[in-house]
């Protein structure tokens, strides 16, 4: 009997892969968490300051949905899957019902193997003409892990629609790494930037510095402390709100103060978003506003992999109450490290169809012809560029196996850390079909 | 035909014009996966073979039909070609040779003949994100962007001399020269009619789009069953992320001839099946055929704008099974059991 | 010093800065109460100096220097301020200055832009999902202009440096002698596309060390003074040759040559005949990048300097009759054998 069944259709599978888009941007993998009423995808950044998670309503996002639980009836189910592989499975589907070989539903089944069952996550795609596709993955138990928000410190909250914010968004350049978000007076701006000292000529290397000044009035609500400079990483920011702007709604946005985090959240017809950004102490405080960027020492670029063994112990004990951080402490938090090489297509990121098809007469890379298969990976797999700078998040694990579900934060959060995320199960053994062991063979003449 | 070559020693041995490069360029696009091609021309037509490893082959066979005019006589002068010879006659004295096919593929998009149609498996995930960079997008250059129809000569005078193919436009005459090699006898890749145990025609399609869906699995290895029950035919594959088989259940609404008698599976290279894939996104039809040695014949029927059909064959020789195939068989057994409780 | 403009013409702004990008990273800027010129002189490659007029891209143009002629020169990086500028495109107003902004000299673009209010719009209109590239794209707007528009201020920095008239002074537009074909050039769109193939032709099936970049593909072109142009490669596996014919040859202006028309080489190689060509070999992948300037529409007279080099003048459209010409200039050498 299957742990997990549950359905979806065309429309509905359309909307798990913008999900899973957005994980993307993210982790390469997403954790999945069952439970009787919902389903939970979430992802957590290589350095832990951000935090996505998707809530798919049982009864409204799905056309069925059954969670059996093997033990008792509060358990959870958890497991980890690399994202690559379900983007593989719901990547660009036509939803167009017209077309001869549209889906028409989609059936997903988790059997969790204990003994001689074996545990595999089973997508059959129903198409029209009876083509049935079916996929089956390998997964990963692991202990759920979420951050933690306190909304009841978070006395700063605002509102404002997907598409205004989509629309901002295509403003900020590539290669700028922070975004402030400040108000004052009346109007709120969104600085996209990126902090580097440099001289000579390395100062015409600087990205773009882009300020985008509304009223408040632009927002649905807005009760926020002003001279707050409330900074997050703009590319965490960007790959939010590219997924909330497929949608008309409302995003909203709470916090506290600098250094604590920041929850973005909005919802969509049973599919409720949240995200979770550590936001970076202020360092542009309005009483030195210059000081830090000029004292500010230029780290070395560090690789994308890296982390500090010293700071893997940050956890939830190192973020005290959101109360007990003055302004001059957070001063102390590290200061920015140039931007990660970005992913090519990124910086080719585009503001407005070009009407006259400006493109065609750019050069033609030639030796650029045949990367199309970056774009697919770049599409799933997009580290976190936030590096080292960026406080983590207060975290919430399970063990996976605890059916007392008791919290086991510091010690599951390193444990998680050290999973990577290639530890897939062997192949080998999930291989449905004939493992021809000399294949080669006839190739080798 | 035989009297111009006969009488006239500097005529070319082939000529021919046609009043679109387009049709040329898709046909000949089918088989891009290899660089070269031989060419062997005939008083019927022109024949591309393109080849891998001697485990794959690709024909195209560009009728005289999509020519405006064509003209071939025989290379020798003492054994003229006549009208009488049979269609695909590849006699030694047509000419045969080799040339350089991503050249021809290239020269012939001078002007955007091709619509630059999106390239297999690397379409970019229609994601919505943010970018409008998108590989698959209209050439800017394609023919309905510069609104202009190719006119486009062939030639070959004599042994050794360039295949050579003149593009006229408005204003602009463009003059290719494609030299030629020695021809490389390919031996064609056996396929036993007589022992045939598969015979499948479907919309080409869904070939193409049962292909498309296991390439994401960047697999290895496809495997096709036929069976003459339910799931009628399945393809699979796995990959290091998983694996995945596309079944055509209604076997009889998509099917429209099927023969199999008994249990039919084989392996064979996936990359090398894919490469087939600009001819299922081209044809209309495709004749899924095997033997009792497991070559697989896939026939394409195209039909090319302005009317007309043309083929475009592939052969691929399978994987040899190994002793454990045994084993496995049970595996697969167990797997479909599965399945069918599971409907 | 002091520079302050409003942008005229954002989208012909935009695609000069997309041009000239191609060709190099940075770009020397001079402004000054006459006219406002681009030079690109790339480690490699052709170089180009751009003088446009005032009126063509700016209104309402204020500049103020110690030095002649309110000159500043600046070095800015071309590729933020394209970015900055494509971000002004539905603008309704942007404008231009000269400020520091923590210390660092930066040319600051201030856009107002109208937002989109209510969120009803099934796209944002710098929404880039249109997959067509010749579909226009509108914004779509409310039926009561004005009554839910609200306005947003973007502000885009780009990094400048200012620099020294001493710094600048040494640099000269290059000397070439006197052409020995000159021709307009066909539409520049058809040579691009033609020229792209017969790179990638190169490439694709090239004498082995293509891809190194040593050995990046030359293109052959070839003018006479009948109104010809010849462009052609050859490699191991072909040689191809496209052949333009019925081009115009303008006539000299006696004016801006130094002795007699008849006396100058075009005039001599057109008395040779049509058989008679000037020569240059290009690097197909720059020559890609040149022709790139397509975009801004001009027309393009190409100056062949047998075996030495080909000048590219191409002529914006004015923005009104009386101001001064725009021209870019390009210069490009030719290859030996």
């Amino acid at each position: 009997m299957p742990i997990l069944s549950f359905s979806l259709n065309p429309e509905s599978l359309g909307r798990l892969h913008d999900a899973l888009v957005c994980l993307g941007k993210f982790s390469e993998s997403v954790s999945i968490e069952a439970a009787h009423d919902k389903l939970i995808l979430y992802a957590l950044n290589s350095s832990k300051s951000a935090y996505a998670c998707f809530t798919l309503i049982g009864n409204r996002f799905f056309t069925k949905y059954q969670y059996s639980p093997q033990r008792r009836p509060k358990e959870k189910f958890n497991c980890k899957i690399y994202n690559k592989a379900l983007l593989s499975v719901f990547k660009g589907r036509s939803f167009d019902p017209e077309k001869e070989t549209a889906v028409e539903r989609c059936d997903v089944v988790v059997e969790d193997g204990e003994g001689k069952t074996k545990s595999r996550f089973i997508i059959k795609i129903i198409c029209r003409h009876g083509v049935l596709k079916t996929y089956r993955l390998t997964f990963e138990s692991i202990p759920s892990m979420h951050a933690v928000f306190s909304k009841e410190s978070a006395n700063n909250k605002w509102s404002t629609s997907s598409k205004t914010l989509r629309e901002f968004i295509e403003y900020f350049g590539p290669g700028t790494e922070q975004l402030d978000i400040y108000a004052e007076g009346g109007r709120v701006s969104f600085t996209s930037y990126t902090e580097k000292v440099m001289s000579g000529n390395e100062i015409l290397k600087q990205p773009l510095h882009t300020t985008i000044a509304i009223d408040i009035q632009e927002f649905a609500d807005f009760s926020a402390e002003e001279k707050l400079h409330l900074v997050i990483s703009v590319k965490d920011f960007k790959s939010i709100i590219t997924h909330a702007g497929l949608t008309n709604t409302m995003v909203k946005a709470m916090y506290s103060r600098p250094s604590n985090p920041l929850q973005l959240s909005y919802s969509d017809e049973g599919l409720l978003s949240e995200f979770i950004l550590m936001t970076i102490g202020d360092a542009r405080g309005s009483s030195a506003p210059k000081a830090g960027r000029a004292s500010s020492k230029i780290i070395s670029k560090q690789p994308l992999e890296a982390r500090s063994s010293s700071k893997r112990t940050a956890s939830v004990a190192e973020m005290g109450p959101p109360s007990a951080v003055a302004p001059s402490l957070s001063r102390k938090v590290s200061k920015p490290s140039p931007p990660p090489p970005q992913p090519s297509i990124q910086s080719n990121a585009l503001f407005f169809p070009e009407a006259d098809d400006d493109r065609r007469w750019d050069p033609v890379d030639h030796e650029d012809e045949d990367d199309g298969e970056m774009l697919l990976w770049d599409a799933g797999v997009n580290h976190a560029s936030s590096g080292q700078r960026l406080q983590r998040l207060e975290l919430q694990s399970q063990s996976v196996n605890s059916n007392s579900g008791m919290n086991v934060q510091a010690a599951r959060s390193n444990e998680y850390e050290e999973v990577p995320t290639q530890r897939l199960e062997p192949i080998e053994q999930v291989a449905p079909t004939q493992r021809l062991s000399e294949i080669r063979g006839i190739f080798d003449d | 035909m035989s009297a111009t070559a006969a009488t006239e020693d500097v005529a070319p041995v082939f000529r021919a014009v046609s009043s679109s490069t387009r049709q040329l360029f898709q046909l000949l696009n089918c088989i891009r996966f290899s660089s070269k091609a031989q060419v062997h021309i005939t008083t019927e037509g022109i024949r591309f073979t393109a080849e891998e490893s001697r485990v794959m082959q690709g024909i195209v066979f560009l009728n005289k039909e999509l020519f405006t005019s064509f003209v071939c006589a025989s290379v020798s002068d003492d054994t003229p070609a006549s009208p009488s010879s049979q269609d695909s006659d590849l006699s030694p004295d047509l000419p045969n040779f080799q040339i350089s096919l991503s050249a021809l593929l290239e020269t012939l998009q001078i002007f955007g003949a091709s619509e630059n149609a999106p390239r297999f498996g690397n379409r970019p995930e229609n994601d919505g994100y943010g970018t409008n960079i998108r590989r698959d997008r209209p050439n800017a250059f394609s023919n309905q962007a510069l609104g202009m129809a190719g006119v486009c000569r062939l030639s070959y005078t004599s042994l050794g001399a360039p295949f050579s193919i003149i593009l006229e436009e408005t204003g602009v005459t463009t003059t290719c020269n494609l030299n030629t090699y020695e021809p490389e006898e390919a031996e064609e890749i056996p396929f036993a009619r007589d022992e045939m145990q598969v015979k499948i025609i479907t919309q080409a399609r869904w070939l193409f789009d049962a292909i498309s869906e296991l390439s994401s699995t960047s697999p290895h290895r496809l495997d096709i069953t036929a069976l003459p029950t339910a799931p009628y035919l399945s393809l699979s594959a796995s990959g290091p992320l998983g694996s995945a088989s596309v079944e055509f259940s209604k076997g009889r609404e998509l099917l429209e001839t099927f023969t199999v008698s008994e249990r039919w599976t084989q392996s064979y290279k996936f990359e090398m099946v894919k490469a087939a894939a600009e001819a299922m996104r081209l044809a209309s039809k495709v004749s899924i055929r095997g033997d009792n040695q497991g070559v697989l014949s896939l026939q394409f029927m195209v039909e090319v704008e302005g009317g007309g059909i043309s083929f475009v064959d592939f052969r691929f020789v399978p994987f040899i099974r190994d002793e454990d195939e045994d084993d496995e068989q049970e595996e697969v057994s167990e797997e479909e059991d599965e399945e069918h409780d599971e409907n | 010093m002091r520079f302050k403009t409003s942008v005229r013409n954002i989208n012909t702004f935009t695609k000069l800065t997309a041009s000239l990008s191609s060709l190099g990273k940075v770009a020397w800027v001079r402004l000054d109460d006459d006219n406002v010129r681009f030079t690109i002189i790339p480690e490699s490659g052709t170089q180009v100096w751009a003088s446009l007029s005032i009126d063509s891209i700016f209104e309402d143009y204020t500049i103020q220097s110690a030095i002649e002629n309110n000159t500043i020169n600046l070095e800015l990086p071309l590729p933020p301020l394209h970015r900055a500028l494509k971000s002004a495109f539905n603008a309704s107003s942007a404008s231009i200055r000269l400020t520091k902004k923590d210390g660092v000299p930066v040319l600051s673009l201030t856009i107002i832009t109208n937002t989109i209010s209510g969120g009803n719009n099934a796209n944002g209109f710098l929404n880039s999902a249109n997959d067509d590239p010749f579909e226009e794209t509108f914004r779509e707007e409310h039926l009561d202009a004005g009554g839910r528009d609200r306005e947003a201020v973007v502000t885009q920095d780009i990094p400048v440096r200012v620099l020294t008239p001493e710094s600048v002074e040494g640099i000269h537009e290059p000397r070439v002698r006197e052409p020995d074909a000159h021709v307009l050039l066909p539409s520049l769109i058809q040579l691009k596309a033609v020229s792209d193939r017969f790179t990638k032709l190169a490439m694709a099936t090239g004498n082995g060390a293509t891809k190194s970049g040593a050995a990046v593909p030359k293109l052959e072109l070839r003018a006479n003074m009948h109104g010809s142009l010849k462009l052609s490669i050859s490699t191991d596996a072909l040689n191809i040759e496209s052949v333009w014919t019925g081009l115009e040859n303008p006539e000299l202006d006696p004016g801006q040559v130094e002795n007699a028309v008849e006396e100058h080489p075009s005039s001599k190689l057109r008395a040779e005949g049509p058989d008679a060509w000037s020569t240059v070999r290009i690097d197909g992948r720059d020559w890609g990048k040149v022709l790139s300037v397509g975009r801004l529409g001009g027309r393009v007279i190409a100056c062949f300097v047998n075996e030495h080099a080909l000048i590219l003048y191409v002529y914006l459209a004015n923005y009104d009759e009386s101001g001064e010409e725009s021209v870019l200039t390009y210069y490009i050498s030719s290859f030996s054998l």
